[in-house]
């Protein structure tokens, strides 16, 4: 009889993949980036960060994850400052939300980093309504990374950001009415 | 890894997820536990469709698709709905982080569908009592 496939030795050495080891790739280009820039033009090394479209394809990519996680960040904190009750129910998502924006934070150059400034998220009154409409502010945000995971060049960072959509996924299947 | 390596991986973890859930299913009972067995059904169902996309994009490849084992280790025992639960989060977590693999090993329209895939895999996991996790497929 055979193993399942992934359970053998391929499967053991996923299971010694850390995000770390995965992020390492896109640090490696954010760190190429930061001191590419240096040596190529060292007199603009203090000026104003570049934008994100000329940095590395992967750095622009990162760092457009990390705008919109963190304005979905913002939706879910105003949803529980106009909704306490709601604040159990989502305690999971922020953490969720707070280690992808973590781990994406390492893979960022700061010069690089934008501050989430996004339109201005208005909560329902209604807690329902509230609970949909940021359901459907993670499902957006699901897209989002399923579609930047589909830009990376590099195939460990796809991974990562899929990843964090299918953890979205795992939320809204669990979605609390 | 080569995105065909990668896709040659996946259809083989789904042959064995297709014919695992034959099993859980035919464990158990569609009249006593009727929650469950549809459950199987549906995820059965789902790793056939996958199986069968898998070996659509592996031929496009021009290359011979891997083909299913006789047999497959059941990885637990299956004697109660509980343990055929635990069977099954078993597979699903395993497949989930094959279909890391592969979005980390493809690109353009194979790594669109296994996104799509990791994702579905990842709810699976959820359906069957996996506990959530910030980073499904990875680790």
């Amino acid at each position: 009889m055979a193993d399942f496939p992934s359970s053998g030795s391929a499967i053991a050495r996923g299971d010694a993949t850390s995000r770390r080891s995965l992020i390492a790739g896109t640090v490696g280009v954010a760190a190429l980036v930061v001191s590419g820039c240096s040596v190529e033009n060292p007199t603009t090394a203090d000026k104003a960060p570049r934008s994100v479209a000329e940095l590395a394809p992967d750095v622009a990519v990162a760092t457009r994850a990390l705008a919109e996680i963190r304005a979905v960040r913002a939706a879910v904190s105003r949803t529980v400052s106009r909704h306490p009750l709601s604040r159990p129910d989502l305690a999971p998502l922020v953490r969720m939300h707070s280690a992808h924006e973590k781990t994406l934070v390492e893979a960022v150059p700061e010069r690089a980093r934008t501050e989430a400034n996004p339109a201005p998220y208005v909560v329902p009154r209604k807690r329902a309504v509230a609970l949909r409409k940021l359901e459907g502010r993670e499902q957006r945000l699901h897209d989002q990374l399923a579609g930047l995971a589909l830009r990376a060049e590099s195939g460990d960072f796809a991974r990562l950001l899929a990843s964090m959509g299918a953890g979205i996924t795992q939320r809204l299947v669990v979605w609390p009415s | 890894m080569t995105p065909v390596q990668a896709l040659q991986k996946a259809l083989a973890a789904e042959h064995a997820a297709v014919h695992l859930y034959g099993l859980l299913g035919a464990q158990s009972s569609k009249s006593r536990q009727p929650v469950l067995f549809a459950k199987l059904e549906q995820t059965y169902d789902a790793h056939r469709a996958a199986r069968d996309r898998l070996t659509v994009l592996v031929s496009t490849k021009g290359r011979d698709p891997v083909a299913a084992k006789v047999d497959y280790v059941v990885p637990g025992p299956t004697s109660t709905p509980a343990q055929i639960e635990a069977v099954a989060r078993r597979i699903e977590r395993r497949v989930t982080r094959t279909y890391g693999e592969l979005v980390a090993n493809t690109s353009g329209s194979d790594r669109r569908w296994a996104i799509s895939a990791l994702d579905s895999a990842a709810a699976r996991e959820v359906a069957f009592g996996v506990p959530l996790s910030h980073f499904p497929g990875i680790g």
